[in-house]
């Protein structure tokens, strides 16, 4: 997927391709593991329908190795042309430019438990309307969360 | 306003979709958080256009907070020149000139930063100014100094002072152009406007909010410890259906060096106005 995070600004994109073994991080939770692998299945019969180990009759996939053996590899999500939908928002990357809001649907309902981040004025309201979470080790001199292009767009939009 | 002690209240859970948020300005300088705290406000803004209204004070103001935190604030943690065009401080001055400089609430309540000084004395002339707007200083018509009363003025030192002082903190070259205003004037600008109170912040006061002609002006001041010096304790003030002023009270963190600029050079250099208790008497030294 376009843009990780670094563990000391975890709300900052990093504006790079980074890989995430999603099935590692979800196998403990089968109702996500259920969702992702119906995500991917999905998108193979979309794409291609003779992908080895596919059970294209299955609806109901279950928690199984087989599971592991219809994920495609990260590296062919991240060479198709898509668009990462982060909340209701799209964002899109140019090449050596920060990630820009591009669209925003406002009719797509919105899941009540996501984390996702909705865009930049987001991005800022979940880190700084959480100050308990990292005040104690800012120290004010020296140190902001966000970069400067991102306030820059902020203060624009605002 | 001070970051940490705005979001430890009302409380922790949030209620922002649920009321009107009116800041009344002075969103930099002083403190060591005055990129978490506008970057909040502007945030919130987005976030919440019908709930959240902000009021310019004197400190939006790139000719004030160059020289009293915020563009120093951005250099040392930017790592920015504040001088450049595209600067972080720049932008977000260009923002603040677009604030709007008063609000009516309800067609009872005023809310202003400073005051009405001498020259404010109907709301139809704030509506008249025009922004993108640029305080001068410099006073050479009547809306610059319409400006600077909005922004810069304050309520005489008691009620027994009536009509326009000089203001001798403010302006101790004593230009005239930053002045105090009497209970005199408060009762007759409510008159003329048909509104009940005035809403202003600009001092600070010892517990957060005070009352001035006969409780028809209020002083909120939401920044504890103001400058890490006073001990003063923050408030805001809730209104309610039936128009009252429910005070409610933000104390102090004892952590005045995580929050304030106490170092003496800068504070040598950019001495802190003095909270409203102190404010008697011209001062020694004149803002640099």
């Amino acid at each position: 997927m376009h843009g990780g995070f670094e563990n000391e600004t975890p709300n900052i994109p990093t504006n790079s391709i980074m890989k995430l073994d999603l099935i590692a991080h979800v196998k403990g939770n089968a109702q996500l593991l259920q969702k992702l692998e119906n995500a991917f299945q999905s998108h193979l019969k979309g794409a291609n329908s003779q992908v080895s180990g596919t059970k294209s009759n299955d609806n109901s996939p279950t928690l199984s190795n087989s599971s592991r053996a219809t994920t495609p590899p990260m590296q062919s999500l991240a060479k198709a042309n898509m668009k990462i939908r982060i909340g209701k928002g799209e964002i899109e990357q140019k090449k050596g430019q920060a990630p820009q809001v591009v669209s925003f649907n406002g009719n797509e309902p919105r899941d009540k438990n996501s984390k996702n981040i909705e865009s930049l004025h987001q991005l800022f309201l979940n880190h700084l309307l959480r100050p308990k979470e990292w005040s104690a080790s800012v120290d004010g001199q020296t140190y902001f969360a966000f970069r400067r292009d991102h306030i820059l767009a902020l203060a624009e939009e605002a | 306003m001070r970051f940490f002690d705005l979001w430890g209240n009302p409380d922790e859970n949030g209620d922002i979709e649920s009321y009107d948020y009116l800041f009344l300005g002075d969103y930099v300088d002083r403190g060591n958080h005055s990129l978490e705290t506008i970057c909040l406000l502007m945030a919130l803004k987005i976030r919440f256009p019908d709930k959240i209204h902000l009021l310019r004070g004197n400190h939006e103001d790139k000719w004030i907070n160059n020289a009293f935190g915020f563009a120093e604030e951005c250099s040392n943690r930017l790592g920015e020149d504040p001088t450049e065009q595209d600067s972080v401080f720049n932008k977000i001055n260009d923002f603040f000139d677009w604030l709007p400089l008063a609000a009516v609430i309800e067609d009872r309540i005023v809310c202003l930063h400073g005051g009405i000084g001498s020259t404010l004395v109907s709301l139809e002339q704030v509506e008249q100014i025009k922004r993108p707007l640029e305080v001068i200083h410099e006073v050479s018509s009547v809306e610059q100094q319409l400006v600077v009363d909005i922004l810069w003025s304050d309520p005489t030192d008691s009620d027994n002072e009536l009509g326009i002082q000089p203001n001798f903190v403010r302006d101790p070259n004593g230009t005239g152009n930053i002045v105090k205003f009497g209970p005199d004037r408060v009762k007759t600008f409510l008159e003329n406007n048909k509104v009940n109170f005035i809403l202003r912040a600009h001092e600070c006061v010892m517990d957060g909010f005070e009352r001035f002609a006969g409780g028809c002006l209020f002083t909120v001041f939401s920044a504890t410890d103001y400058c890490g010096r006073h001990k003063n304790a923050g408030a805001m003030l809730q209104i309610t259906k039936s128009y009252e002023l429910v005070p409610k009270m933000i104390y102090p963190l004892n952590n005045a060096e995580d929050n304030w600029i106490t170092d003496d050079e800068p504070l040598n250099k950019r001495p802190p106005t003095p909270p409203r208790w102190q404010n008697q008497g011209p001062r020694n030294k004149s803002f640099e």
